[in-house]
């Protein structure tokens, strides 16, 4: 069945992009999802520390960030978790087969290419040496106008929302969804109930 | 009481999905509040805006997930 599927979308079952959309695709998709929420966490964690405990925005650096300050600081660091990223939602998305969940995976895909670009831009400044505009520091597009916090709790929820939205679309297909799957990922109801 | 194993998982993936929007919409209410009393009027209006489209992306999240299964 994963080679019919796997052909249906041009990707050979054996190798390794098929191998993780086909039977890999669960767990391509559980250690992408821990990564994804292990900086979800600092990232939560660095808006506490500002909102709740006012903390000043340069000493609030999440977890890590304590740990090892020039983590935070590192715009090298930032955008290789913004090429991560990309490229998990690049890598993965031949697994979703389905209308409704490579839908909202796609558009997940999108909108980090945005997000990315503009840690590009950030990543940029540093290696030339030369700020934008004539800021003091690094500064991307939406910065001009969305200070850095704000703006990176904001592209971080636009890309999970959709993200996570596919997830369970790809894990719980509705019953209009037709695709033939690649991988097991899909729970339906013919698995054995339980008296609870 | 029958439950299928996709019920239970449904409903955990649910729930699990529902407490971290709502610990995201602690954290951009919070938010919404110091920037409201830590930042110039434009920094505030910009940072109003996309915390707002943050919330309303997570609310959005909750109404998708939490439709009935129609499988």
């Amino acid at each position: 069945m994963h080679n019919v599927a796997a052909a249906t979308i041009g990707v050979r079952s054996d190798s390794f992009i098929g191998r993780l959309n086909g039977a890999r695709h669960e767990l391509a998709l559980r250690v992408f999802l821990v990564i994804v929420l292990a900086h979800w966490l600092e990232h939560l964690l660095q808006g506490l520390q500002i909102y709740v405990l006012g903390w000043p925005v340069p000493e609030s650096r999440g977890a890590l960030g304590l740990l090892f300050p020039w983590l935070i600081k590192s715009e090298a660091l930032h955008y290789g978790y913004a090429l991560v990223m990309l490229t998990g939602l690049w890598l993965l998305r031949s697994g979703f087969t389905g209308r409704v969940d490579r839908f909202w995976w796609t558009l997940a895909l999108a909108i980090q290419f945005f997000h990315h670009i503009e840690h590009g831009i950030l990543q940029a400044q540093v290696i030339l040496g030369q700020n934008l505009f004539g800021r003091p520091v690094p500064t991307s597009l939406a910065q001009l106008w969305v200070p850095r916090v704000e703006l990176h709790l904001f592209y971080n929820t636009i890309v999970f929302i959709p993200m996570v939205i596919a997830m369970y679309y790809h894990l719980f297909p509705p019953a209009e969804e037709t695709a033939r799957p690649l991988c097991s990922c899909a729970l339906h109801d013919a698995s054995p109930a339980r008296a609870i | 009481m029958l439950t299928s194993r996709r019920t239970r998982v449904m409903r955990l993936v649910r729930v699990a999905i529902t407490c971290f929007v709502v610990l995201l919409l602690g954290v951009v209410t919070m938010g919404w509040i110091w920037t409201g009393s830590h930042q110039p009027p434009a920094q505030r209006m910009a940072s109003h805006v996309v915390l707002a489209i943050a919330a309303v992306a997570g609310v959005f999240a909750l109404a998708r997930i939490w439709r009935p299964d129609r499988s």
